[in-house]
């Protein structure tokens, strides 16, 4: 298939590669375009106008601008799972082998059954569903199903991104935001101060509009000079960054950008600048009218960006409209690419032309009422303002230019204030100088030579930008078709005056209510004009009117970029503990519990999950087994003051402890509330090292950071997190002496000289230990500690030296069982942010005897309570059936509508030491309670079982199996 | 009922389009403010609204002023995510908010304004069997109250939503869900306008742009409102303005155990049908909805420090769009359109403050986090109710001030009186 | 995003630092441990200010101490930071 010539380029001119001709498609047609194309100047250079369809209407739209303004032309990008929706045909520098596709059309962008709706128009004015659809109630949802099939624009993506997106820093003195002639002037002034410099702009070009006007700086024509000035940069330093658009800037000093490297890869830049610089220029603003919507309308200053930088034909006979002098320039250009210029038409009355016009037929103090044609515009009819004689002018591209609106998005976003400024009809800075520094266009300054006033300046543009606002919102209110002031939401005039006059005029209600400005393009075309708009419907000065809140971004930024490299496995850091590769080769199932990966069991050949875990639950019972401990939280403490410090932060008495003795522990929030338990172990004099649960062990070595360094900075005492110092694995059973005793220990491993909560310092053979006896699981237990390094040594000795004994390594979840079979808390569930010390049993651990923090609210009458919820065990009454997981506790079974819940099960399991179900639950005054019959219920599971209620500690209450 | 001028319907709309046009009344009057009244109500979002909708039609009273210092819904009302649910575990968060569902249900017949209350189902994501476990003693609790709850393992929870990647690897892999089909999104700004409209058709007042400026007080009673539009003298107070409840309490003379955070939320550009329900990420937090006009909306937590700035940051919102790529990947390829920060005013326990304050004639309504938008039909209507009689409503009993004194809190979350951690 | 000027580090991004929260009000005396107004004031009551706000940073992904910032919780501009340790505010 050959592609036809670009029937519309201009025989000469413009920035494009005309020796590198690019192949792309549109909806399947194949066409070509140039080097130096955006999509848009390669579909105008082959005469296509009609681009897509509008959002609620449908109607027919084409290209309005040429950048990142364009409210209309959206395509969707790419095929497959590379597509990307909604991209601006005016913003895609063009690539061979390029495909788009028109959105929001069906069958097709030429033949589209949705513009039925606009038939409809009268019906489906501003807010018109929230007055319909009420019938039936709840049939919202029958309505709406049509509804969302109708809106959205483009098709949602498919599948994972196959690109990767990625996030760089940046550090400068000053950050240029934009590289039109204010932008560059401020970066080269910048780097000429040895500043490091970093200048973005969102075009592919550096320049702006210098890129195509006619005038001539320091002796050369404008865009030479552009080129001349990014080499000075690049040789002074600075860093230049097109295709790059700043669109957060909130914070003192930090800027995001987002850096199109591709028209699929993007780069999210965080800069931290010490001065930024906003040369966003101005945006120009369509003017409203009946049917002013057509493809080929387009702004004044876009016709003569696609003249002058793409060599493109926007149109074979043109017409323009304005209410200021810029859009004289067009005409010149017009006139120089020999498009003919079959009427040029000024809004403002009595007005000579700033210009020669030459034989083009000049109407002053006229406007327009209402264009012809559908797909393509065909002509306009044009009306005197003062005697209302019309005279119709056939044409197919009408340029407009409704004024110029500083784009101040960034120095909104960062809090600066703005004033209305009558004569542009538009916001300036209040002070241009703060919170940054805006410059050029931006701050209102559209005369060349003053932009750069360190050259010399030839230009014909037109210094003075003030617009006739009242004349352009005037005619936006004659005739009856549809006068479109936001293109992409097809908001009208109409709607606007609708919306104040139903009592919505606050500018922001008027855009909630009408959604004018909150499309794709941020009502960067549209939201001067509502504003004017509402303001002439509510008879208030648009000074008056305030303005709607700028949020980021500036433009659309893709999702991926923003969340860049850290998704899927780098969504969160994965900690592993020192065990991490021998607990994997011995088979490990590993399981995610926050930030850590951690063994869940050690299934042995054939066995499943639960087989798995009674089996590792029975071997310690009976023989010895093995946990990996190392994801406690483990903080040393030293100091004079080390005692006196832990005396104020646990709640138990530590006074008595001696050295080489520990001490379960719990640790209360300052409202009294349990936060932690954990052991302290006394080390040396004025030496200890304290536990945190894994879940909390971050939030603990915080809240003790605090304490000492803010609040007790007198006390002498340092605080080091020693977690990844040190491996931990707990050894438990009856064997568990034996298996220590086949390590070598150099201490005494007897109950007499090694009791229960005491510790030994030492070594196992030649590897250096703290060894700890306490139990986790009810049995005769050590936790042994070494080096982190020394880990899978550990393991490898114990495993050798275990084999005999019959050791095996056991998981979390064995962990669990063994715990709740001895009524044991757990962080989560009975330590769950609600529950007191009492609550779970443990009051007599609450210290009387000094302060600490937490005393004085845990005493709080509803703390106290005697019907608190609290821990008991519950047993099925059957002896057999499993009590469901995440039952409630009821006084009968469940029946089916709704019944009061006295309390819940915090953990329920099939013991394989006792061989019946139990169950750990927070009832209502539960320890007053032993021995009654309840219901555990689960509706979900639709299961109800009577339970009676225990002691929580089912196995060995007397703790006689650890102590021997 | 309230006697609507016009009544809103399609043949209404028709009717009105035949007519040429002919314009629709104001949807609220537009009033000066009168010296005084029976109760002031500072705030016009929708929780203010409600309350005096409420008092006038269902305790007759009706010389009322709701005051807002802004445009209607401009606080957080217009800022939420729009998400309607009753799946909390505790007792008194969560009952007070199924009566809410339940009015939902029929509000926008009731208040002759389409509010799109669409319950397409609210799915929270369970990422561990731990987590699942704690998912089924919530959905127990949910159905011993009479509300509708499931439980779906990862088989079920793939065909309601197709489009949740379930990868077995994922960094937090999904276990299951639990669901509440009830559940689902409610276009937020409409409820401020119902709410207003409904009102004014009663003879409440509605007076915009009207900021407070301080309190007149006698004694431990509040005389006289002082606003921009002048003093307006008030027997009864209502403060119901969010994150600047402690700015209004200072005024009046006291502090509030609350910190106001921002959290935000944002918008991708529309696209056409690609998500049918609301899902919630649990792993850090991220839930995501697609709106009517097809934009995905999405939020995450707090900002995570005091702020009075309506705005987010980035940092949150990379995290939160990570999070939303984890579970829909295509998302990768949506671009974020607008972000936008309300401020939420969390209290020591996250849960909401109501009924009296220590001024004998203020009452408060504050501290509802990222909870309240779901809420405002219920506390609308107790808090009438409790105002018109004087003692409040067992419905917010629990919430009131002296909770925290008495150390009977309502903490769903179990985090403590660290708001930012709420 | 919010940079403080640690005082040991010089000023570094928000994301090395963990919110600790309110630095206004002292905390009473251990030694009162029943006074349960004075508790309930520190713990749960809150000026709350729209404007300057003094509260405590952590910078863990640093040196690891705690500070005193006094930021403004409107435009997030941080006025100082000093280590939470030091007995007085730094000069303006």
């Amino acid at each position: 298939m050959t592609a036809p010539a670009q029937d519309f380029r201009l025989p000469n001119g413009g920035n494009i590669d005309r020796s590198k001709p690019l192949r792309f498609t549109f909806d399947g047609e194949a066409l070509l375009g140039l080097a130096g194309d955006s999509l848009a100047s390669a579909l105008l250079a082959n005469g296509v106008h009609l681009v897509g369809r509008s959002f609620k209407y449908h109607r027919p739209r084409g290209i309005l601008t040429h950048g990142s303004t364009e409210p209309n032309a959206l395509v969707r990008l790419g095929e497959g799972e590379q597509a990307l929706p909604n991209q601006r045909a005016t913003e895609i520098p063009l690539f061979d082998g390029l495909v788009a596709h028109s959105q929001n059309a069906w069958p097709s962008r030429r033949h589209d059954l949705g513009a039925l709706a606009g038939g409809a128009g009268k019906l489906l004015r501003a807010g018109f569903y929230y007055k319909t659809f009420l019938w039936p109630q709840g049939g919202w949802p029958f309505y709406e199903r049509f509804i969302r099939r109708a809106a959205g624009l483009g098709r949602p993506p498919e599948g994972p991104d196959p690109q990767s997106q990625d996030h760089r820093h940046g550090a400068c003195d000053c950050l240029v935001i934009g590289a039109g002639a204010a932008g560059l002037h401020a970066a080269q002034r910048a780097v000429a101060k040895g500043q490091r410099v970093i200048l973005c702009d969102e075009n592919p070009y550096l320049g702006g509009a210098l890129n195509w006007i006619t005038a001539r700086i320091d002796g050369v024509p404008a865009n030479a000079w552009t080129r001349k000035v990014e080499k000075e940069l690049t040789q002074g330093g600075a860093l230049l960054l097109a295709n790059t658009t700043a669109f957060s800037h909130q914070d003192p000093g930090v800027c995001f950008l987002e850096q199109r490297l591709g028209p699929y890869r993007h780069r999210l830049w965080k800069i931290t600048a010490g001065e930024v610089v906003l040369a966003s220029g101005a945006i120009e603003r369509p003017l409203v009218f009946p049917g002013n919507d057509r493809p080929g309308v387009m702004l004044a200053s876009s016709v003569r960006a696609y003249i002058g930088h793409y060599g493109v034909r926007p149109g074979t006979e043109a017409v323009i409209l304005t209410n200021n002098d810029s859009a004289y320039s067009a005409l010149r250009d017009l006139q120089n690419a020999q498009i003919p210029v079959a009427a040029m038409v000024d809004l403002r009355k009595g007005r000579e032309a700033p210009i020669d016009t030459g034989d083009v037929p000049f109407f002053s103090g006229a406007q327009v009422v209402e264009s012809k044609g559908s797909k393509r515009l065909r002509g306009v009819i044009i009306q005197d303002r003062a005697t209302g004689t019309s005279t119709e002018v056939a044409c197919d591209l009408l340029c407009l230019s409704g004024g110029w609106t500083p784009s101040l998005h960034l120095y909104a976003q960062r809090q600066g204030k703005l004033i209305f400024n009558e004569g542009i009809g538009a916001h300036l800075p209040s002070d241009p100088q703060a919170p940054l520094r805006v410059t050029g266009a931006a701050a209102g300054e559209f005369d060349l030579q003053a932009c750069l006033p360190d050259c010399d300046v030839l230009s014909e543009e037109a210094i003075d930008h003030d617009a006739d606002m009242a004349a352009a919102t005037q005619q936006a209110t004659q005739g009856k078709a549809k006068a479109f002031v936001d293109f992409q939401n097809d908001v009208t005039a109409s709607d606007i005056a609708q919306a104040v006059a139903e009592g919505y005029g606050d500018i922001e209600l008027v855009k909630r209510y009408t959604t004018v400005g909150m499309g794709t393009d941020q009502g960067k075309t549209s939201n001067i004009n509502a504003l004017h708009l509402a303001a002439r419907a509510a008879e208030k000065s648009p000074r008056d009117m305030g303005h709607t809140t700028f949020r980021p971004p500036y433009t659309p930024v893709l999702l991926g970029a923003i969340a860049g490299p850290a998704t899927g496995d780098s969504l969160s850091p994965t900690r592993c503990t020192p065990f991490h590769g021998v607990s994997r080769a011995a088979g490990a199932a590993f399981v995610t519990t926050g930030t850590w990966l951690y063994p869940r069991y050690y299934p042995q050949k054939g066995e499943d999950m639960a087989r798995s875990i009674s089996r590792e639950v029975r071997n310690t019972r009976e023989n010895v087994g093995m946990v990996d401990m190392s994801s406690l939280g483990k903080i040393d403490v030293q100091g004079r003051d080390a005692l006196a410090f832990l005396e104020r932060v646990y709640c138990n008495n530590l006074a008595g402890l001696k050295v080489g003795r520990l001490r379960y522990s719990l640790m209360l929030r300052p409202d009294g509330l349990l936060f932690d338990d954990g052991t302290v172990a006394r080390l040396g004099e004025n030496h200890y090292v304290v536990t945190a649960t894994t879940a909390r062990s971050g939030a603990v070595w915080h809240d003790l950071e605090k304490l000492r360094q803010a609040h007790w900075p007198d006390l002498d005492v340092k605080l080091t997190s020693v977690t990844d110092h040190w491996a931990s694995l707990a050894i438990a059973g009856p064997k568990a002496r034996a298996l220590l005793d086949g390590l070598a220990p150099d201490f005494d491993t007897s109950n007499e000289a090694f009791p229960m909560a005491s510790l030994c310092l030492g070594r196992l053979g030649d590897l250096p230990a703290r060894v700890y006896r306490v139990s986790f699981s009810g049995e005769l237990g050590y936790e042994i500690n070494v080096p982190a390094g020394y880990a899978p040594t550990l393991w490898h000795r114990l495993m050798a030296v275990g084999q005999p004994l019959g050791l095996m390594p056991y998981g979390l979840e064995a962990l669990d069982i063994m715990r709740i079979e001895k009524g044991h808390i757990s962080v989560g569930t009975e330590i769950d942010g609600r529950t007191t010390p009492a609550d779970l049993g443990l009051a007599r651990m609450v210290s009387a005897k000094k302060p600490f923090i937490g005393q004085a609210l845990l005493q709080r009458r509803a703390l106290q309570e005697k019907n608190r919820r609290q821990l008991v065990g519950l047993r099925p009454l059957d002896g057999i059936t499993p009590l469901p997981m995440g039952a409630h506790i009821t006084d009968a079974p469940w029946n089916g509508r709704s019944q009061e819940s006295q309390g819940y099960l915090t953990a329920s399991i099939e013991s394989p030491t006792l061989g019946h179900p139990i169950a750990l639950a927070l009832l209502a005054g539960g320890h007053g309670r032993h021995g009654e019959r309840v219901w555990a219920v689960s509706p979900v599971a639709s299961q109800s079982v009577e339970a009676e209620v225990v002691s929580p500690h089912f196995f060995d209450p007397e703790g006689g199996r650890m102590r021997v | 009922m309230t006697d609507f001028k016009p009544k809103y319907s399609a043949w209404e709309l028709v009717k009105r389009a035949w007519q040429g046009d002919r314009p629709w009344a104001r949807a609220w009057a537009q009033v000066p403010p009168k010296s005084g009244y029976q109760v002031v109500i500072i705030g016009g979002g929708a929780h203010g609204l409600a309350t005096a909708y409420y008092l006038a039609r269902d305790q007759g009273i009706r010389d009322i002023a709701v005051i807002e210092k802004g445009w209607l819904g401009g606080g957080n009302t217009g800022r939420n995510t729009t998400i309607i649910r009753s799946d909390y575990f505790l007792e008194a968060s969560a009952r007070l908010k199924e009566k809410a569902l339940q009015m939902w249900e029929g509000l926008s017949r009731e208040l002759n304004f389409n509010l799109m209350v669409s319950q397409r189902g609210y799915v929270d994501l369970a990422h561990s069997d731990g987590e699942m476990e704690a998912f089924v003693l919530r959905a127990n609790a949910m159905r011993l109250r009479g509300s509708d709850a499931q439980i779906l393992d990862l088989e079920a929870l793939q065909r309601r939503v197709p489009q949740l990647n379930i990868d077995p690897m994922a960094r937090f892999p999904i276990a299951g869900a639990l669901v509440q089909e009830r559940g689902g999104t409610v276009r937020h700004d409409a409820v401020a306008w119902a709410y207003a409209r409904a009102a004014s058709a009663q003879g409440v007042h509605i007076i915009e742009h009207c900021p407070v400026t301080g309190f007149e007080k006698t004694g431990d009673r509040i005389q006289t409102v002082i606003t921009e539009k002048g003093p307006i003298d008030a027997d009864h107070v209502v403060v119901s303005v969010a994150g600047h409840s402690s700015e209004l309490a200072r005024m009046a003379g006291f502090d509030l155990p609350l910190e106001s955070i921002a959290v935000q939320a944002f918008v991708s550009e529309p696209v056409k049908p690609a998500l049918d329900v609301v899902v919630n990420f649990n792993a850090g937090l991220a839930y995501v909805s697609q709106t009517d006009k097809g934009e995905l909306v999405m939020g995450g937590g707090t900002e995570g420090y005091n702020s009075y700035a309506s705005r987010g940051s980035l940092p949150r919102i990379e995290e939160t769009a990570a999070r939303v790529i984890e579970m829909f990947p295509f998302a990768a390829k949506l671009r974020l359109m607008r972000q936008w920060g309300g401020i939420a005013d969390i209290a020591m326990d996250g849960n909401a403050i109501m009924g009296p304050s220590p001024v004998a004639n203020l009452t408060l309504n504050a501290g509802w986090g990222y909870a309240g938008f779901k809420a405002t039909p219920a506390v609308g209507w107790a808090l009438a109710h409790s105002l018109a009689k004087g003692t409040p409503h067992p419905l917010i009993a629990p919430f009131a001030l002296a909770r925290f004194q008495s150390g009977a809190l309502i903490d769903d979350g179990g985090a403590g009186p660290s708001p930012y951690l709420h | 995003m919010i940079v403080i000027p640690c005082p040991w580090c010089g000023p570094r991004d928000e994301s090395e630092f963990t919110y600790g929260g309110d630095a206004s009000r002292p905390m009473p005396s251990l030694k009162n441990g029943n006074d349960q107004a004075a508790w309930h004031g520190f713990v749960h009551q809150r000026e709350n200010p729209k404007g300057p706000h003094v509260e405590y940073w952590y910078h863990g992904g640093g040196c690891e101490r705690w500070l005193r910032v006094e930021r403004d919780t409107i435009t997030h501009q941080v006025r100082w930071a000093s280590d939470a340790a030091a007995k007085t505010e730094p000069e303006q």
